[in-house]
């Protein structure tokens, strides 16, 4: 109004906004962004409402049972009366699962994403990407029917030369470059500065006849091993480590991105080695973020439904001895899933109760892993716009 | 980068005796390459160890489950008499009956109780209702006689697809010799076949695998999907263009950014615990429906819809913005004509990931009963049905072989949704994907 004012009392109409009609912006642009921002803390809110009413349902079991028996026996008899609510068996059996399919995805993990951002070349990478997201697509529910269909008769029925298989082939290479490492070793020990080919040679074929040895001894003890049952802790692991598989590799590969072009090429220029920049200076930089990768996916691991219920075999003891991966297990998600079918929902019995207990636990574990990532990733950042 | 050859770096000076540097180098210099290519060689098999998974899991699902589009029937000369169709209620009369008895004409030799009961399972007890329908549709003369092709049982269909060997002992599979002898009459009559099986595609659930079909679970599935979109869709792009464009730095925004990163942890079935204890159990919302499964899906696909809708609006250059606050606009005008229109098809693609994520979905569900035996064809948001993942899981249960063909058929139908949802995705983004 008042530029209209300075214009020498030449009006144009255009530029003229009366009192009536700045109010009506003002008051418009009050209520679009308080709209917007209504729905956005409704979206943050259901966080805080899930936590609430999973919670609200959780704690008459612990008025009720306190919570000595739930952390600390392994009795898990809910339907008896009175029940028995001993969760450890079922913890241990999540934490099993989880620890199994980490141990398979991340090395797999870590291993694809460095491959996909440094090693491959681009008309390589741009079909072997989306194969590897496509794991993620497939639903859960076909993951647990191939466990149970495919992979637990397989695995009760040729158990034996299928763990040798693996066993050759994941230790295999392993041990070779061992051999090889530990030859070089002793060979630059034994001959001092005159190191010899002929030396590390003798030295290597030696190591290399006793690792050969020790691998076979080791698979034919793999290969008589009977499995008992298919749905087993071994069969869900490693299902879930493939699920967990596209988490682990994009968000490491995202983190790897994120270190510079000038990192590598600094590297390069020192004369290192494409294993060696990668190893020495590119992980090192990248690692706060494959951390949070790992954790992430152990999540998705630790979350995951289907294919613990439908290929884990569900029977709620610690398996013996404890590290015994060919045994039954249960673990949280399948508890829930299972149980509340028959739990009593309407009078709010511990039985019902109980299985809240479990989710809330679940909802902490998860709470806390992505609290620690993000503030992992967010180190990171600072660290690298930092330099 | 490096080139990997063999010869070592330039200058060396081995005959001179003394040593230098240089030398260190190039002694190491071999077993360097042979590291880098062993490196290389790691990543390598750990991008093909995950490729053949996705492919043996891919193609044993195929093997498994390709037979199910095929059904076996039978042909079946049904003599219509004098008095076997109601006249007044033709949809009354004993097909069941007439059935028996067309079986009974084709092997008169059978007299025996015990006998007559194994012929009868060698057909479908969907025979009758076929013939039902047949007569239903299309009044026959009386005295004439039908000839049908009807479904046959789980266990001929099984033995006609090589599932079930008859070179095995009697006892240890579903037929007797003596229903084997019956079939093997009626291969040599020409009168079995294997048709596509439109029942798979057309019907609902049911107990008996020839008469189950998934039409009933995608149904079901749409339903939820359609609940699902319609109330994620707007939310999520209205929470990303606030968070984007609107929220002032601070601790308020910083409270929903990581609540929405929280929601995106939570596990799959605490949604469903969720849903139990608050829609169904608190609000009483009705127990296995379309409404509420969409509503507990709508709460997991909201981060994925919100965080890809922030990067889509991340992409869309600040001078736009600039240039459309400069020439007199609002931020709400800048925000609606002009940001919004250039990130939609990014907003669109994170929406159809999300979609596909909760069409895959099937913990969650079964907290909120959804996973009921349900024969029905749902005809709405509140009536009680399946989805499709649910549906897979209840058939992967069944001990029957012929449902384990069925579920992976069923897996097949849901993954060819998923996987042309994820490549509409894809192909969205390769097409709208601007450069500024």
């Amino acid at each position: 109004m008042a530029d209209a004012a300075l214009d020498g009392g030449k009006k144009s109409d255009a530029f003229v906004i009366s009192r009536a009609k700045l109010r009506r912006q003002r008051i418009a642009k009050f209520l679009g962004e308080g709209f917007l921002l209504a729905i956005a803390s409704f979206v943050a809110i259901i966080v805080l409402f899930i936590f609430y009413f999973v919670a609200v349902d959780a704690i008459p079991f612990f008025q009720q049972r306190g919570f000595a028996e739930f952390f600390t026996s392994t009795s898990w008899y809910p339907a008896d009366e009175p029940g028995e609510f001993g969760a450890l068996a079922i913890i241990f059996g999540s934490a099993m699962v989880t620890i199994g399919s980490a141990l398979i995805a991340v090395p797999l993990g870590i291993s694809a994403a460095i491959c996909l951002s440094d090693v491959l070349p681009f008309s390589v990478r741009q079909y072997a990407k989306p194969v590897i997201e496509m794991l993620a697509a497939i639903p859960s529910v076909a993951y647990g029917f191939f466990a149970l269909v495919i992979l637990a008769p397989l695995l009760q029925n040729h158990g034996g030369p299928i763990l040798m298989w693996a066993w050759w082939l994941i230790a295999g290479p392993f041990v070779l470059l061992l051999v090889v490492v530990a030859g070089d070793l002793l060979a630059s020990a034994v001959g001092g500065e005159s190191e010899s080919d002929v030396l590390r040679n003798v030295f290597t074929a030696v190591l290399g006849v006793v690792a050969v040895l020790f691998l076979y001894w080791v698979g034919k003890t793999l290969f008589a091993i009977q499995i008992l049952t298919g749905t087993n802790a071994l069969n869900v692991s490693l299902i879930l480590s493939f699920m967990a598989l596209p988490t682990i590799v994009s968000v490491s590969e995202d983190s790897l991105q994120a270190v510079g072009r000038e990192l590598r090429e600094g590297s390069y220029a020192l004369g290192a080695t494409r294993a060696e920049t990668i190893v020495k200076t590119v992980l090192p930089a990248a690692s706060s973020g494959i951390i949070a990768a790992v954790i992430l996916g152990i999540m998705r691991a630790l979350g995951e439904t289907m294919v613990v219920w439908m290929a884990s075999g569900n029977s709620s003891h610690i398996p013996d001895p404890w590290f015994n991966y060919l045994d039954s297990i249960r673990t949280l998600t399948a508890t829930i899933a299972g149980d509340m079918g028959e739990a009593d929902q309407v009078t709010g019995s511990a039985r019902y109760h109980v299985l809240f207990a479990m989710g809330l636990l679940l909802l902490c574990f998860s709470f806390v892993g992505n609290f620690i990532s993000e503030r992992i990733v967010v180190r990171q950042r600072k660290i690298l716009a930092g330099e | 980068m490096i080139k990997s050859t063999k010869k070592s770096v330039v200058g060396s000076s081995a005959s001179s005796g003394r040593i230098k540097a240089i030398d260190i180098v190039n002694k190491g210099l071999k077993r360097r390459y042979r590291k880098e290519k062993r490196f290389r060689l790691y990543g390598m098999l750990s991008i093909l160890a995950s490729v053949a998974f996705l492919a043996f899991l891919l193609t044993s699902i195929v093997f498994n489950g390709y037979s199910a589009f095929l059904q076996t029937y039978i042909k079946l000369d049904v003599p219509l008499e004098a008095g076997m169709i109601d006249k007044q209620e033709p949809g009354r009369s004993d097909f069941q009956g007439i059935i028996k008895s067309a079986i009974r004409s084709y092997y008169p030799e059978v007299t025996e109780r015990q006998d007559k009961r194994e012929l009868y399972a060698l057909f479908s007890s969907g025979a009758a209702f076929q013939l039902r329908d047949t007569v239903l549709s299309n009044p026959p003369e009386e005295g004439t006689t039908l000839s049908l092709w009807v479904l046959a049982d789980d266990d001929v269909d099984m033995l006609m697809k090589g599932h079930m060997k008859r070179d095995v002992p009697e006892g240890s599979r579903r037929l007797n010799d003596k229903q084997l002898r019956w079939i093997e009459r009626l291969e040599a009559d020409k009168r079995v076949e294997k048709r596509f099986n439109t029942t798979f595609f057309s019907a609902g659930d049911s107990r008996e695998p020839e008469l189950a079909g998934i039409w009933g679970a995608v149904k079901g599935s749409i339903y939820t999907m359609l609940v699902t979109l319609a109330l994620s869709f707007p939310i999520g792009i209205c929470a990303a263009v606030y968070l984007e464009e609107f929220a002032p730095k601070n601790l308020a925004t910083d409270f929903i950014e990581v609540n929405i990163n929280n929601l995106a942890a939570v596990p799959s079935i605490v949604f469903g615990l969720l849903g139990l204890a608050v829609f169904l159990n608190f609000f009483g919302m009705p127990r296995s429906t379309p409404l509420v499964g969409g509503i507990v899906l709508m709460l997991m696909t909201l981060p994925t819809i919100i965080i890809a809708s922030r990067a889509a609006l991340k992409a869309v250059p600040p001078s736009i913005r600039e240039a459309a606050l400069g020439v007199g606009s609002s931020k709400l005008q800048v925000v609606a004509s002009h940001v919004l229109p250039l990130a939609l098809p990014g907003m669109l693609t994170g929406t159809i990931i999300g979609m596909a994520q909760a069409l895959g979905e099937t913990a969650p569900l079964l907290m909120i009963g959804m996973v009921a035996f349900i024969v029905d064809i749902p005809g709405g948001f509140t009536d009680p049905a399946a989805v499709m993942p649910v549906q897979i899981y209840l058939w992967a249960d069944s001990p029957e072989r012929a449902f384990v063909e069925r579920t992976s058929a069923a897996i097949m139908v849901l993954l060819a949704f998923l996987i042309s949802m994820n490549a509409v995705a894809v192909v969205m983004r390769k097409r709208f994907e601007r450069r500024w």
